[in-house]
């Protein structure tokens, strides 16, 4: 598969205004936030884009999108009256520096005999580990059955019964 | 997400009021799944992505020419429950893909409704235009839609000549989908907006044009704000 940003890195859209970059370790995971400086002080609301990059990529590559959003958002007084903007972009699971085999990256015809599975577990679970997990509500109920029979271990579900964060002891 | 604003709002600077999402691709699949999935991502922009994934990942293993597609009579008959497509993990696309899951949810109506026989029941090629659901289906579907979609904006850009993700792979569904949503649907009291932007010169790849759409979108959606709250479904159709 041929990188699908290359044709707009080629393309004459001008090259947007840079933004600012800060890296941050979250969850074990590095996380680059775009426009954090070019925020105003004075506003309190601020919108977030989550940007997730194409397979066999890294979040480098979606550095252009997020200054483009936030260039063209900023230039509206609407950026300093009501909110800001910034984004968020990360390597995918098994992508960039969370690299743990390049074949599970690769399709059929490149030799990897689960491509269906991959491809999918790889970006449903994008979110997930900062994301709360969210169970049908009668999963809901099966895990606090658990949790009462364990006894033991930080525990939270919370009033609708839907999101669940889990840490049993070893 | 639940932990992003204590990294980098230690002192409560500033407050995330909202959420969007932008994938290209592989992450276009994931930001269909987070926008259905999280209740706190209320606009998306899908580029090369595809809502379908069985119907796009089923077609590539027929192109692929894999054994799990070739060995069986006809060829393909036996693909879902393969080593490609194991039944586990069929079940698991059916709880988390637009397509599976919300045509799924005809399906378990379908199957516990001995009437409901006129139902086609979609297989793992969908290639032919889905029925508007039945009012139980609707019963069913309503609640899902619900708490899956409402309210939320969407813009969907694909490239007319991918041949990766071909648009066609989710248009049976794309097309069941905006007929409910838009404002005369039976689900355009749901609120969602949705486009569906077509580049047809553009493969799998971003092109200028599809990126200045997805900045349009996004400043448009942080414009809007909360001022469309009561407002019915919105289906816009585009070709560029």
């Amino acid at each position: 598969m041929t990188d699908p940003m290359k044709t707009l890195d080629d393309s004459d859209r001008p090259a947007p205004t840079l933004v600012s970059q800060k890296t941050y370790a979250i969850a074990g995971i590095s996380v680059t936030v775009h426009g954090l400086e070019e925020l105003h002080s004075t506003t309190k609301n601020v919108a977030c884009l989550w940007l997730l990059h194409p397979r066999l990529a890294s979040q480098e590559r979606m550095a252009g999108i997020a200054a483009s959003a936030i260039g063209d958002w900023n230039s509206n007084p609407q950026s300093k009256s009501t909110k800001g903007l910034i984004a968020v972009s990360f390597d995918q699971r098994n992508h960039g520096k969370r690299l743990v085999d390049p074949l599970a990256n690769e399709a059929w015809r490149q030799g990897n005999p689960r491509h269906a599975q991959d491809m999918f577990s790889v970006f449903r679970e994008c979110l997930v580990g900062w994301a709360a997990y969210k169970f049908p509500s009668s999963m809901a109920k099966v895990l606090k059955l658990i949790i009462r029979s364990r006894g033991h271990g930080e525990r939270y579900i919370s009033t609708h019964g839907l999101s669940c964060i889990i840490h049993l002891p070893k | 997400m639940d932990y992003l604003a204590s990294f980098i709002f230690p002192n409560d600077e500033h407050l995330i009021s909202e959420n969007l999402v932008l994938g290209v691709s592989l992450g276009g699949h994931a930001a269909w799944s987070c926008l259905l999935h999280d209740p706190r991502m209320t606009a998306g922009v899908i580029i090369i992505g595809c809502p379908d994934y069985l119907n796009l990942m089923v077609d590539r293993a027929r192109l692929s020419k894999l054994p799990s597609w070739t060995k069986s009579s006809p060829p393909g008959s036996e693909i879902l429950g393969s080593e490609a497509f194991p039944f586990s993990f069929v079940e698991t696309v059916k709880r988390y893909d637009p397509a599976s899951l919300f045509l799924g949810a005809m399906d378990s109506v379908s199957k516990s409704t001995s009437s409901a026989s006129s139902t086609k029941s979609p297989g793992p090629a969908r290639d032919s235009p889905l029925p508007e659901p039945t009012a139980k289906e609707k019963e069913q579907l309503r609640p899902l839609l619900s708490k899956c979609l409402a309210g939320k904006r969407i813009l969907n850009i694909s490239g007319g000549s991918d041949k990766l993700v071909p648009y066609h792979r989710g248009e049976v569904f794309l097309t069941w989908f905006k007929k409910a949503i838009a404002a005369d649907g039976w689900f355009g009291d749901g609120g969602v907006t949705f486009e569906d932007i077509i580049d047809q010169s553009a493969g799998h790849e971003v092109t200028a044009n599809m990126a200045d759409e997805a900045i349009r979108f996004i400043s448009e959606t942080l414009a809007v704000g909360n001022q469309g709250k009561e407002r019915r479904g919105s289906v816009r159709e585009s070709k560029i």
